[in-house]
């Protein structure tokens, strides 16, 4: 069976610098994956070179089967894939509603206010803020616009960068199990980069741990919570033999 | 440009900077015989001019070299300091009109003239240039284009003074005995234009031009290293308006008559031409780039005809496919040539292959490294008190305690969004606080400005590497000296005993704090193109040069390879073993519980723990804290 | 002159500032650049309708198809320059503007010289008198005309998904592109406006200015409108631009003629100083 996302030996790289190197991974359909850890493993880098924000230096991305790498980052929403960005990339001047409406910039028109009422039923906190800007937001409440606008057109895979970053305990496991049930509800699958390996594992399948541009490990949670080596690394402990 | 042949006979340049640095920084430097003998040959070429060509050639090239000093001046602002202005030449109206007009009217002669010129030109600068402290980007841009269309009207309308746009003639000027017209002229015009590159050369290498292009590449970087920006903005501006205002007055006497149109916006734009045509932030492209557009209408009939239409053209072409100038094409040749000679790979691609693998073999730790056993901890040295910062209505910090005893290695951990680089941000003055205290070695932190904090005694590190990514690695390093450093502007750009003394040592502590971070090798290698490990350390270099009492480190391990950060992790031990007190934010558990001895826990922006790493990660609120079982 | 009757004529003069002031916020808005040639954008719209107009069309012609050749040379603009420089610096698009408008400007004079040529007015230029102020039709007409062309923007802007998406695309840009956004034609789309308002603006503008390569300079007061009104505001720019030309009149009739330009680039250089972000705008202007 094809996989609905597929990373093929994907390189990639700022300036001089690669950051990424040869990374491959699969998503399927109504899964949850995470990849996961510590600050600067590459992470970002990967989801942006996905998300077609920043050029492959080699290897391929395939949605469904077919080749996107190269497609510019309109077009690839155009092929159903959502991505909510780690610095959430909001329209800090526009009200929540305009900016779930730019969110559905690629669905037919009348269709939006029936999808942002649907939207509104797994957030209802965006709902009481709708008229409001979206830069006037608690940090929570820009993480679940920051969702809700990538759910607006329906993707069919969700992308999302480090959902946890500024959000206490609770909104945090929040967040995340919003994801998982929107995601059940909808059939849409889930990559999750994220430094929090607790929370991400807790709701994900299958999950790639990633460190300097290179996954180390991959299996179940079950399997890598097991192995006291990945442990450490889940907890963002990069050092393994240090001299403590 | 020939300074070198000029003066270089009694006291080689050369042999007076210390360290090698001019040799390798760009690779697309000529052998330096070729230089010395390029050099030599412009010398010689530009004395000769005047006794080979017709007199009105020799105008024309007196003209080249007025609008020369003019450029030099414009580079200054645009392509050291990286602020934007297109209002030089008014700058250069306001010397040339002033010293048309105190000649003319009040028979001042010509020195004083000119000098009045300059120093108007000067102080209108540092006024033009105080909104850039503010400002950037299209708002300077649209206050100096403000500035230039005044002084545009003045000239035009005020009629009693400036005879309005029927333009104003300059009388002849005479310095004792000598006429200054035709060959004299020439050579006045000539010395002065050598004189202002000389001057600018010699900055732009020292700790002043440092500070400049520090500012350019990184202005909050800069700022926490001790650069004052406010200061060394202002004065860029003032230097490039007296660069203009001298170029003006030259102008003044060698036309001798000013026409109004010879000052407005469109000349502006054509300086700008000349500046980035010939290459922006380079010491030879602007004045290139002058001579090359003052002489093509003299020699090109579309040019003549059609000067300002073709002056867009090549502006645009510039822009679009020569973005580093003719200077940057010659360099990168040169680059290319000698790299065909020799057969060697180009250096990029050593540095690229190194970010991938040759970075994961930590460099050879330096010969002799003091104990790895910290100090005995004595008296707090840092403590913040009921620190609250909001952003709009969120709370970033609330009531934050924080205490840092002297010698001590301190961890400062939390989730992601916890505050710990907001408190930074705080303990160096680059975010307001709205209530709450910091002390830092008995002073009261938070009536520093920014730049003053790393002269307290506290330095840092910024978490996304924010180096000054097109200065080297050593250049890089003598920005964490600038505040140590005293020379200014005179002094440096005079190349005074003192000045030169103090660049001396500087360059010793900086290469000595390159060699104890094993990083020599990186020395004249812009920072854009090293690997990140190695840019995290050069970073920390920074900070150690500096000489603080604290360091503060902001996730100094992520993204480094386990033996990168088991090597950091020595470092930062040999730090401490130094007398330095360290304060580190990382999520690297065991980085952190390995070096530190206390450690203080932030969540959402308070402080949930204080205390020895050992109970830390036995205390159920951190543990929560980190696994989101939160009950509170 | 009574103070009223001064008001009227400044109100005239305050339109032609906004139309040139409203192409820059335009710009502003859907792209977060200024526009620093916009003078002279507004000069080529000018000649491209004087062109249309000695090629023997008839008047309303010319003004349909003027802003139709405004557009055009907005896309050919964005082709040819503006996208090839869309990475580089933020001086870089500053300098670059500046020369497109001075390259403009040049064109024009190579094919026209610096004559001055009249551009005939669409409506009667004798004044009437309405309760005691004397105001002409053709000045009624532009204002009427301006107050269409800012209406219609606004519209734009707030309401349809195209302007808002505009706007998205000035707010964040990497926001705008993940909502599927097509950002190149999103700034293909400004330009071609912003050429097509400048077009609109100079047959507004043209039958009391006449058209010559000085309109360009005389326009560069819709700067101080849109900078007095905050560069993003449309409102601010109507408003900048009324206010600019209030304060020209006044200058001129109790002062003098010599000090109005310094008066209102002085202006200029002091809201900068002071409140970058305009009188009426609203975004927050970054430190660097």
């Amino acid at each position: 069976m094809t996989a609905l996302l597929e990373l093929d030996r994907v390189t990639l790289g700022y300036g001089k610098i690669v950051v990424v190197h040869e990374l491959s991974l699969r998503l399927d359909a109504g899964r949850i994956v995470s990849v996961l850890g510590p600050n600067g493993a590459g992470k970002t880098t990967t989801v942006r070179g996905v998300a077609g924000l920043l050029p492959l230096r080699g290897g391929e991305v395939r949605l469904g089967g077919k080749r996107v790498s190269g497609f510019p980052p309109h077009r690839i929403v155009a092929e159903r894939l959502a991505y909510v960005p780690q610095g959430r990339e909001l329209f800090a001047d526009m009200s929540v509603r305009d900016n779930l409406r730019l969110g559905g910039f690629t669905m037919r028109r009348r269709d939006i206010p029936a999808r942002m009422e649907e939207l509104f039923e797994f957030f209802p906190r965006l709902r009481e803020r709708a008229g409001q800007t979206a830069g006037s937001l608690s940090g929570g409440e820009q993480q679940m616009l920051a969702i809700a606008r990538a759910l607006m057109p329906r993707p069919t895979v969700l992308m999302l960068d480090e959902p946890s970053a500024g959000l206490a305990p609770r909104t945090m496991r929040h967040v995340f199990d919003i994801v998982a049930d929107v995601a059940r509800s909808e059939g849409a699958a889930v990559l999750i980069a994220e430094q929090n390996a607790h929370q991400a594992l807790r709701v994900t399948d299958h999950a790639y741990v990633l460190n300097t541009g290179v996954i180390e490990a991959s299996g179940p949670p079950a399997e890598l919570l097991a192995d006291d080596r990945i442990r450490a690394a889940y907890l963002g402990d990069a050092v393994e033999k240090g001299p403590v | 440009m020939s300074n070198q042949t000029a003066g270089s006979t009694e006291k080689a340049p050369a042999a007076t900077i210390p360290g090698p640095a001019p040799q390798k920084a760009g690779d697309g430097r000529l052998p330096r015989a070729a230089r010395a003998a390029a050099w030599l040959l412009v010398g010689i070429v530009l004395l000769a001019l005047p006794l080979l060509l017709p007199p009105f050639r020799t105008y024309l090239a007196t003209v080249v070299l007025v609008y020369v000093i003019a450029v030099v001046g414009l580079n200054v602002v645009m392509g050291f300091s990286g602020q934007i202005s297109i209002s030089h030449a008014a700058f250069m109206g306001v010397g040339a009109y002033t010293t048309a007009v105190l000649m003319g009217r009040w028979e001042l002669p010509f020195p004083l003239a000119a000098l009045a010129g300059v120093l108007l030109a000067t102080l209108l600068g540092y006024v033009v240039g105080l909104p850039a402290l503010r400002i950037a980007g299209h708002y300077l841009a649209l206050a100096t284009l403000a500035f230039q269309l005044i002084v545009q009207s003045v000239i035009f309308n005020w009629e009693s003074v400036t005879n309005g746009p029927r333009g104003i003639a300059v009388p002849p000027a005479v310095v004792g005995v000598f006429p200054l017209a035709d060959r004299n002229l020439y050579y006045l015009v000539l010395v002065a234009a050598l004189l202002s590159l000389l001057f600018v050369r010699n900055v732009v290498r020292s700790r002043v031009g440092r500070a400049w292009r520090a500012i350019r590449d990184k202005e909050i970087a800069a700022s926490v290293f001790g650069v004052d920006v406010a200061r060394y903005k202002t004065l860029a501006f003032g230097v490039s308006a007296a660069y203009a205002g001298l170029a003006g007055a030259m102008f003044a006497i060698t036309v001798g008559f000013l026409d109004p149109a010879a000052f407005n916006l469109w000349e502006s734009v054509k300086q700008l031409t000349m500046v980035l045509f010939g290459g922006l932030g380079t010491l030879v492209g602007p004045p290139l780039g002058a001579t090359l557009l003052v002489l093509a209408p003299e020699f090109l009939t579309p040019f003549r005809e059609h000067s300002l239409l073709v002056f867009y053209v090549v502006l645009l072409l510039v822009l679009i496919f020569l973005r580093g100038g003719l200077a940057s094409g010659v360099s990168r040749t040169a680059a290319w040539v000698r790299r065909r000679r020799s057969g060697a790979p180009p250096p990029d691609a050593a540095v690229t292959a190194g970010a991938v693998t040759a970075v994961r073999d930590r460099p050879a730790p330096p010969a002799e490294r003091p104990a790895l056993t910290g100090g005995p901890v004595g008296e707090p040295m840092l403590t913040a008190g009921g620190v609250t910062v909001r952003f709009g209505g969120l709370i970033a910090l609330e009531g934050v305690d924080l205490r840092v005893r002297d010698g001590e290695i301190k961890g400062l951990i939390g989730p992601n969004g916890a505050g710990k680089t907001t408190l930074f941000n705080v303990l160096t003055r680059v975010y307001p606080v709205h209530e709450g205290s910091v002390t830092f070695a008995g002073r009261d932190m938070l009536r520093l400005r920014p730049h003053q904090v790393v002269g307290a005694g506290l330095a840092r590190t910024f978490q996304n590497v924010e180096m000054f990514r097109s200065m080297t690695a050593l250049e890089n390093v003598l920005v964490g000296r600038h505040h140590r450093d005293v020379c200014g502007l005179w002094r440096t750009g005079l190349r005074l005993p003192s000045a030169r003394a103090e660049e001396r040592r500087a360059r010793d502590a900086a290469r000595a704090a390159l060699a104890t971070l094993g990083l020599e090798r990186y020395a004249d290698t812009p920072a854009e193109s090293l690997p990140l490990g190695v840019q995290r350390r050069l970073e920390i270099g920074l900070g150690v040069v500096a000489e603080p009492r604290l360091l503060m480190l902001d996730e100094p391990a992520s993204g480094l390879t386990a033996g990168e950060a088991a090597a950091l992790m020595d470092d930062v031990r040999r730090i401490r073993a130094a007398g330095v007190t360290v304060l580190l934010i990382e999520h690297n558990m065991r980085f952190v519980m390995g070096l530190s001895d206390s450690v203080t826990v932030l969540d959402h922006g308070r402080v949930i723990f204080d205390g020895s790493p050992q109970r830390a990660q036995s205390d159920p609120a951190v543990v929560a804290a980190y696994l989101g079982e939160v009950e509170s | 002159m009574t103070v009223i009757q001064l008001l009227v004529n400044s109100l005239t003069l305050g339109a032609i500032y906004a139309l040139v002031a409203l192409g820059l916020v335009l710009v502003f808005k859907s792209s977060d650049l200024v526009n620093f040639g916009a003078g002279d954008w507004v000069l080529a719209g000018a000649y491209i309708a004087l062109a249309l107009l000695t090629a023997g069309l008839p008047l309303y012609l010319v003004l349909i198809l003027a802003p139709l050749g405004g557009a055009l040379m907005g896309l050919v603009i964005d082709r040819a320059v503006f996208r090839r420089i869309m990475s580089a610096s933020p001086w870089t698009f500053v300098v670059a503007s500046l020369a497109v408008g001075g390259l403009l400007r040049e064109l024009a004079v190579l094919r026209y010289q610096s004559n001055h040529f009249p551009f005939p007015p669409v409506l009667s230029r004798d004044p009437v008198e309405v309760l005691g102020v004397r105001i002409t039709p053709q000045n009624l007409w532009v204002l009427g005309a301006t107050v269409v062309v800012v209406t219609a923007l606004l519209l734009f802007f707030r309401y349809t998904t195209y302007g808002r998406a505009l706007e998205a695309v000035a707010q964040n840009r990497v926001g705008a592109q993940i909502v599927g956004i097509n950002l190149s034609r999103a700034l293909m789309v400004t330009w071609a406006l912003a050429g097509a308002v400048s077009a609109v603006a100079a047959v507004l503008i043209a039958p009391s200015t006449d058209v010559s390569p000085e309109i360009g300079l005389l326009l560069v007061k819709g700067f101080v409108a849109a900078a007095l009104g905050g560069l993003d505001s449309l409102e601010g720019a109507v408003m900048g631009g009324v206010a600019v030309a209030a304060i020209e009149t006044f200058t001129q009739v109790y002062l003098n003629q010599a000090a109005v330009d310094v008066v209102v680039y002085g202006l200029l250089l002091v809201v900068m100083w002071v409140r970058p972000a305009g009188l009426l705008g609203r975004r927050v202007v970054r430190r660097v």
